[in-house]
């Protein structure tokens, strides 16, 4: 029994250590590589090649200079080189480098953008006095634009 | 039955006919006595047979009770003899022999190991491959046989083989690493050379890894697409297009010197997928792209070219392939200097 109770307690052990090794492994697609579909991942991302569909990371998300993502983004921070045609949401900070271009509507809690950075579209932060407002701006943009649209 | 009493047999009647019955009162009342007496004979005879009969049947289905009953007995013998046979190895442990471990230069090492495990007390049953002996019938013999830890003695090469036969047979695998080329699996699993594996053996630290499965093939470490353009279908969500380099698919890494290969998990669940950028020919060109690194635990190829992978360093021909991942589908030995 007593050595039952020891091994899988090891196991637990490595388990855990094993997990915070697989984090902290980073995702690369390379320059010259595609791809195509809905990108999913729990660590961190670095794009240097070309991804058409959504990208989503739990992490931090770093897009290249030669990379090209044709779809939305989603990431908790993400720094930005490349081209990326699609909405980008972050939750925390979103930095733009002067060889960045961006074409979509971006949503970040912190924005940095640096000069010679190309960005077209709306752009909604959020706002810690008054939560409240961000998600009622929102809503009168969305039926603003609806009418807007009839 | 009473009938036949009062019936006088026809030779008797023609007999009392032919003569006149005043004048043979007396020989007709003998005649009809033995007649008579004839027939009570008759019937005692027919119940004795009766009787008789009755009894051999009794015999017999006495008999056929003994029959039975012995049969009962002899296919309960048999049983119990079966049952003692898989009770011979009363050992947990089973011991595999390479095949290139036969002659004098290993005994002496052979017998010093033999005797280390006899005195930790986990000795068992020792085949010795040979050209005529399957490495899975083996294997497959002894988990019949109630045995649940193999322990093989050899190279790279065997341990591969066995691997694959103790993910399949859900066995617990031991490794002693002697003779045979390279030990890069148990450099890997942190089992040292010759008589030392024994006490890694004795401290029975296991541990569950996963396995790859091509096309429901096992695989170990890797499998490598070399120079091929061909799409990774990944997770059924995402498609990758190689750029035409080299593809390798890794489950476990066996060659933990090379520093270029990212660390690899066998237990995180995950295939890791390293694409390599094509090579380029040139003296001036020597700009360095990087190779790229995913994750995934099911991974389609097809391809209306057919195409070469290498399964743990072996050569097949594909068309479509499907690779998937058992989670935790092999029991492991390991020392806890392991590199996994």
């Amino acid at each position: 029994m007593f050595k039952k109770e020891s091994k899988e307690g090891l196991e637990d052990y490595y388990s855990e250590e094993d997990q915070d090794d697989r984090d902290l492994q980073d995702t690369i697609i390379a320059q010259g590589v595609k791809v195509e579909g809905d990108f999913n991942s729990k660590g961190n991302v670095v794009i240097e090649g070309v991804v058409l569909g959504s990208v989503k990371t739990n992490n931090n998300l770093q897009v290249g200079e030669k990379a090209k993502i044709t779809a939305s983004v989603s990431a908790h921070d993400a720094y930005v080189a490349g081209i990326i045609e699609g909405n980008v949401k972050i939750k925390e900070k979103l930095e733009l480098s002067p060889t960045s271009r961006i074409y979509g509507d971006i949503e970040a809690k912190t924005l940095v953008i640096t000069a010679g950075a190309l960005f077209n579209g709306k752009c909604s932060m959020f706002d810690p006095d008054n939560p409240k407002e961000n998600k009622t701006s929102k809503k009168l943009k969305k039926e603003e634009d609806a009418s807007e649209e009839n | 039955m009473p009938a036949k009493k009062t019936k006088i047999p026809k030779k008797i009647e023609k007999k009392s006919a032919a003569y006149p019955q005043k004048k043979l009162d007396k020989k007709s009342v003998s005649v009809k006595k033995a007649a008579s007496s004839i027939v009570e004979e008759k019937s005692l005879v027919k119940k004795k047979i009766k009787r008789k009969v009755r009894s051999i049947d009794d015999l017999l289905d006495k008999k056929n009770i003994k029959k039975r009953i012995k049969k009962n007995i002899a296919e309960e013998l048999l049983k119990s003899k079966k049952n003692l046979k898989a009770k011979i190895y009363t050992s947990p442990y089973a011991y595999i022999y390479a095949e290139y471990l036969r002659g004098a230069k290993y005994e002496k090492q052979l017998r010093t190991i033999e005797n280390r495990l006899t005195d930790l007390g986990i000795s068992g049953r020792v085949h010795r491959l040979s050209q005529f002996k399957n490495l899975k019938e083996l294997i497959e013999e002894d988990t019949r046989r109630g045995i649940n830890t193999i322990v093989v003695v050899g190279g790279d090469d065997i341990i591969k083989e066995s691997i694959r036969v103790a993910a399949e047979l859900d066995v617990t695998l031991g490794i002693i690493p002697l003779g045979g080329g390279g030990y890069h699996i148990a450099e890997a699993l942190g089992i040292p050379e010759g008589v030392s594996a024994c006490e890694i053996l004795s401290q029975r630290i296991i541990d569950k890894i996963d396995i790859g499965k091509i096309n429901g093939k096992p695989f170990v470490s890797r499998l490598y697409i070399s120079n091929q353009r061909v799409p990774l279908f990944c997770n059924k969500k995402y498609e990758v297009m190689s750029p035409g380099g080299d593809v390798a698919i890794y489950n476990l890494n066996l060659n933990t010197e090379d520093k270029t290969i990212p660390k690899i998990n066998p237990k995180d669940g995950q295939l890791e997928i390293l694409v390599k950028p094509k090579k380029k020919l040139g003296i001036f060109k020597k700009e360095k792209s990087q190779e790229s690194l995913f994750f995934a635990n099911r991974i389609d190829i097809k391809s209306g070219i057919a195409f070469s992978i290498f399964v743990d360093g072996i050569k097949n021909f594909y068309k479509e392939v499907e690779i998937k991942l058992v989670l935790q589908g092999l029991r492991l030995i390991v020392g806890k200097g392991r590199k996994i």
